[in-house]
């Protein structure tokens, strides 16, 4: 007879076998970092421009000028350009936040030679036009002016201001923004952060038949300009609260949190580590108790988020209005248990098997692995992080997490957004 | 192309397996056939309600959430109007534990009230953030209604009202739970690098001993076909004016659909579409508009939402949107653009099976429609589509009697 309430052994979760990346250099010295894998003839092309925000003049310079990149050269209207990617089967994918922004190309391998002319002249020779400029600038417009009905919006970017002051970091536009902006202040920028470029480049998949000559071709004369070294930035640590009231809401957004360090802190990993005890998972402290215990929330996570010049650590969450009062105090009283009591062996033992299967998820084929290389990459991390990873965990016990608990994330070091119900 | 396997277990169990050495992870994917078109239409919401309660613990096993952790696993689930579906994505060495979880619920649940208390919060909380405190959160809560009269794909998954979630007891979710949990009424699929031998001993023990249900026949109200458009205006409290057409169209599993999405794909994928070029860059009445369709198993919509442009008229605005229909039925697509959106649904196809999951969903879903080979004929179905099929659909669809408009004012 099957015993179904005997617990299955565990089995212990090894590091995956990550693919190994090579690398080859363009004749103008760009590097060019390949994952080959997954047997399907298709590739994906990301290229990491040092084009955020944070080194815009202008608000909405970094955003709107990323957005508009395949929108037109001189010799090519940007409904010609979409039309002959879109015919080859092929999708683009434009990204940016405060670092930096990231082009990526998908692609049939047996359309690469047609498809990487396109969307290179595109990207190198963008024009901005006009009109295209007017329709992109109403449609941020208008997305803005939807955003800020939503109290997760305003509660994010109060949020950030708080934090990070006057720093790009903290910087979110205004509707005003929208009218003083022009298409000169993207041609500017695009010629000073992506014609003239800090550039990485990543393929994954199959490598497409001579795609080493077809990448030389098309971007081996690139001009490339030296990374500047980064300025970290260590604003005060504040206690500010702000509670905004937003007329009929029915949930309050709330945002705690503060300013942390970056990815190069010796305490960045555990902190990290933590936060996910405290609100990263499904099971986590914050989701137990204000969501499956009380259920005042669809949803509630805490995260500590690394940036180059600065990273923050932060709780969010939407709760329902009455119970603004209530969930706020349930967060205070779960920072304090992490304060005051050490975490318990097994709860310890289950986060850590929780981060090793993200690790192993997140080696599910070469698109997955490129990701999370790319993102370690830009922070001067490669996978040999990884060799030592499971150590670095390993280290990680009650005591540790209960000092760094003390040190980060006493109450007297965290700012409190509540926008929304704040009449209680 | 997915390879796979089939079998199914005397309780009726279907199982699929599909073997992909490649990757460290399994994705292990089940899924119910029962969604909210299964709903009384007083209880309505409950097959999303039912998805929530599926994580409050089950007969044998206190805590889900905790074993799909300590196995180093992901997990979460989605309902829709047709189905609900739960994955869990895991190490391949902790499979067994997958086995163990999801039979033990299909077995039978734990039923606290606790859970019933809480979730029925959860929900609610769910229902606020995404329909109600949100700008145009309620346009499905208010076209659906108008494009339905009979059939219960008249409400969202959510459900109708707040109310039914409030007053479901712990009696129906049980009479639930009986009449469409069963093995008999699910379909199995492991895809990872996984063995086909392997996979048959550990359903046979898991999920053998379930014994099969009586699930009552399903016998859903046919929509009668609409013979006249139907409008509803609406004023909100939000920043800008949205128009919503909504037209019936054929089932996931016509010989239509396939030409059905590729209109919506001549109509709005890509920057190089016929609406964005048209309403958004050349006449500037829309800053943003989509066409698409629903996907749903049974009769079904298609789509048209667009934001217009600050100082337009919705009469101006609908008055685009019909010019573009009148094109395609009109006249007959040309050749090099039905390719380029037949290469590019193709080319999305690919992509998407680069993703365990993915391919294990796919074939779920095509499992259901009838035969998980359907997951390997996508794409000769759209290279079959011709430019006669897409206007002869497009001129059945697209009647004006057959529309169901949505006039959303900003206030």
């Amino acid at each position: 007879m099957l015993d179904r309430k005997k617990e299955i052994h565990f089995q212990e979760i090894n590091m995956p076998d990550f693919i190994t990346p090579n690398s080859f250099q363009l004749t103008n010295g760009l590097q060019v970092c390949v994952m080959e894998g997954g047997g399907q003839e298709l590739c994906r092309l990301d290229m990491v421009f040092e084009a955020g925000s944070k080194v815009q003049n202008k608000a909405l310079q970094a955003s709107l000028c990323n957005a508009l990149l395949l929108e037109g050269t001189a010799q090519k209207k940007g409904e010609e350009i979409h039309e002959s990617l879109d015919f080859y089967g092929a999708y683009t994918q434009l990204d940016v936040n405060s670092d930096r922004a990231v082009v990526s190309l998908f692609t049939l391998n047996k359309y690469f030679d047609k498809v990487l002319p396109i969307f290179i002249d595109a990207l190198k020779n963008a024009v901005f036009p006009e009109d295209e400029f007017q329709v992109a600038l109403a449609q941020k417009k208008q997305s803005f002016r939807i955003n800020s009905e939503k109290v997760e919006f305003i509660a994010r970017n109060t949020f950030f201001k708080s934090l990070f002051e006057s720093h790009p970091y903290g910087f979110s536009a205004s509707l005003e923004d929208f009218e003083s902006i022009s298409r000169q202040d993207l041609i500017d920028f695009h010629s000073a952060h992506y014609k003239n470029a800090v550039l990485k480049i990543y393929i994954a998949g199959m490598m497409p038949v001579n795609a080493e000559s077809i990448l030389n071709e098309y971007l081996g004369s690139w001009e490339l300009k030296n990374p500047k070294s980064v300025c970290t930035y260590s604003p005060p640590v504040k206690n500010e609260k702000i509670h905004l009231s937003k007329d009929g809401a029915m949930q309050s957004a709330i945002r705690i949190g503060r300013v942390c360090f970056n990815t190069h802190h010796e305490d960045y990993q555990p902190l990290k580590f933590l936060s996910v005890v405290l609100g990263g998972y499904f099971g986590s402290r914050l989701m137990s108790n204000i969501r499956e215990d009380k259920g005042l929330t669809y949803g509630i996570g805490a995260m500590c988020v690394q940036q180059e010049e600065c990273g923050y650590f932060s709780i969010s969450t939407e709760v329902k209005g009455e119970s603004t009062q209530l969930a706020l105090q349930e967060i205070y009283y779960e920072l304090k248990r992490l304060r005051e009591e050490l975490i318990p062996d097994e709860e310890l033992a289950l986060v850590k098997n929780y981060i090793m299967g993200q690790v192993l998820k997140s080696a599910d084929g070469p698109f997955a692995q490129v990701s999370l290389l790319k993102n370690m990459h830009i922070q001067g991390v490669g996978f040999e992080f990884y060799e030592s990873y499971q150590n670095l965990l390993s280290q990680l016990d009650a005591n540790v997490l209960n000092d760094l608990a003390n040190k980060y994330l006493k109450e007297e070091d965290l700012c409190e957004i509540v926008v929304g119900n704040t009449s209680v | 192309m997915i390879n796979f396997e089939r079998f199914e277990l005397e309780n009726g169990l279907k199982v699929i397996v599909h073997q992909d050495k490649s990757t460290p992870i399994v994705a292990f994917n089940l899924l119910y056939d029962v969604g909210a078109r299964d709903e009384s239409p007083h209880r309505t919401g409950f097959a999303h309600l039912f998805e929530h309660l599926m994580f409050g613990g089950s007969i044998n096993i206190a805590d889900y959430d905790e074993v799909v952790e300590k196995a180093g696993g992901q997990n979460n689930a989605f309902t829709s109007n047709d189905i609900t579906n739960y994955y869990i994505t895991l190490p391949k060495e902790n499979l067994e534990h997958a086995f163990r979880l999801e039979s033990d619920r299909m077995l039978s649940l734990a039923f606290t009230p606790k859970s019933l208390e809480v979730q029925r919060q959860v929900v609610i909380e769910e229902f606020k953030q995404n329909y109600l405190n949100q700008p145009y959160g309620d346009v499905h809560l208010l076209l659906r209604p108008l494009a339905y009269q009979k059939h219960p794909y008249q409400w969202p998954t959510i459900g109708k009202e707040v109310s039914h979630i409030e007053e479901a007891t712990m009696e129906e979710v049980k009479n639930f739970f009986y009449a469409h949990y069963a093995p008999n009424n699910a379909i199995l699929v492991v895809a990872g690098d996984v063995e086909l031998n392997q996979v048959k001993a550990l359903s046979e023990k898991w999920f053998g001993p379930i014994p099969s249900r009586d699930i009552p026949t399903r016998n859903l109200p046919k929509e009668p076909r609409q013979e006249k458009a139907r409008t509803l205006k609406v004023e909100r409290d939000v920043p800008i004016d949205v128009i919503y057409k909504a037209f019936h169209m054929c089932a996931r599993t016509d010989s239509d659909f396939f030409a059905t999405d590729l209109i919506s794909d001549i109509l709005s994928r890509g920057n190089s579409s016929r609406l964005f070029k048209s309403l958004v860059k050349e006449q500037k009445l829309f800053s943003d508009i989509d066409a698409f369709i629903g996907g749903e198993l049974d009769e079904g919509l298609f789509y048209f939402a667009g934001k217009l442009t600050p100082g337009v008229s919705m009469k101006d605005a609908e008055a685009g949107i019909d010019t573009e229909i009148e094109k395609l039925t009109s006249v007959l697509v040309g050749e090099k653009e039905l390719r380029k959106v037949k290469n590019k649904a193709i080319s999305a196809h690919k992509f998407s099976e680069l993703n365990v999951l993915n391919k294990a969903i796919n074939l779920a879903t095509s499992e259901l429609m009838g035969d998980a080979k359907l997951v390997n004929k996508q794409i000769e179905l759209y290279e079959g589509v011709t430019a006669e099929k897409i206007q002869e659909i497009a001129q059945g669809v697209f009647k004006n009697t057959n529309s169901n408009t949505l006039y959303y004012h900003a206030k």
